[in-house]
């Protein structure tokens, strides 16, 4: 005893499964962990670094557990930042509006990215 | 679309037709709180790029970083990231099966939203007290 539950209209569409859910259910995951480890060391280092102006922050980049949970953070905040819009544009868009939104959240997300990850090595370097 | 569609049913959830309950509030939370941090790490580049760019620069936009506009962003930001924060890890708690029943998510809900609120203000007063002495 088979029984169709899909609507009229999904049956009109004739879509299925695009078979790629799973990889980005597990990589929306995966970088979510990586931020809940360096969210709280970012936080005590904005803390710890604001009362002390630019050097304060300087001080704070330019050491390497600094940079690095730094660098972590960024990157896998642009990352889970991507993947979780792009969700929320496949799922209220469609058309040339998705396409147009989708390109612009990933040159957005490569280009503050790379903005990021330039700033703290030029900082971390120039140590 | 234009086709006749005479079942008055909702096809799916609406906000018109749906009680409000607390996990519906933290979802919609989850997904608002989540853009609103897309732009937080945006502002947070281009706060790197300033402190990159040498302090001279930094200089210029110190007054914004340290005026009332700056602690307001902070707790704002700091509200939404803890938010955002405890209920992804709720999440992930929720991918391994647990804390599933309604009593329980929709308490952990109320009590996920007041612990973001408590956790921006802590936050916030230790950033004015301490930078306030300087």
């Amino acid at each position: 005893m088979s029984q169709d539950f899909r609507t009229d209209m999904s049956r009109v569409k004739g879509h299925g499964s695009a078979h790629n859910g799973t990889h980005h259910f597990i990589a929306h995951r995966v970088s979510a962990i990586i931020l809940a480890i360096t969210v709280p060391f970012l936080v005590w280092g904005i803390l710890s670094s604001a009362p002390d102006g630019f050097d304060g922050f300087l001080d704070y980049i330019e050491t390497t557990f600094g940079a690095l949970t730094l660098l972590l953070f960024v990157t896998a905040a642009f990352f889970h930042g991507r993947s979780g819009l792009t969700e929320v544009i496949l799922d209220y868009t469609s058309g040339g509006t998705r396409m147009g939104l989708l390109l612009a959240v990933t040159l957005i997300s490569i280009g503050f990215w790379l903005l990021a990850v330039l700033s703290i090595f030029r900082i971390w370097l120039g140590a | 679309m234009g086709s006749k569609w005479n079942d008055t049913r909702p096809l799916s959830p609406h906000l018109q037709v749906w009680r409000w309950h607390p996990t519906m509030l933290s979802s919609i939370l989850h997904r608002a709180t989540g853009v609103a941090l897309y732009l937080a790490i945006i502002l947070l580049s281009v706060f790197l790029a300033v402190l990159a760019a040498g302090p001279e620069v930094f200089m210029n936009y110190s007054a914004i970083f340290y005026s009332p506009l700056g602690a307001i962003g902070f707790f704002i930001v700091i509200g939404i990231l803890s938010f955002h924060m405890l209920n992804g890890i709720r999440h992930l708690i929720w991918d391994s099966g647990h804390l599933l029943s309604p009593p329980v998510a929709n308490a952990m809900s109320i009590a996920i939203i007041a612990a973001a609120a408590v956790i921006a203000v802590i936050l916030t007063f230790i950033l004015v007290s301490s930078v306030g002495g300087v």
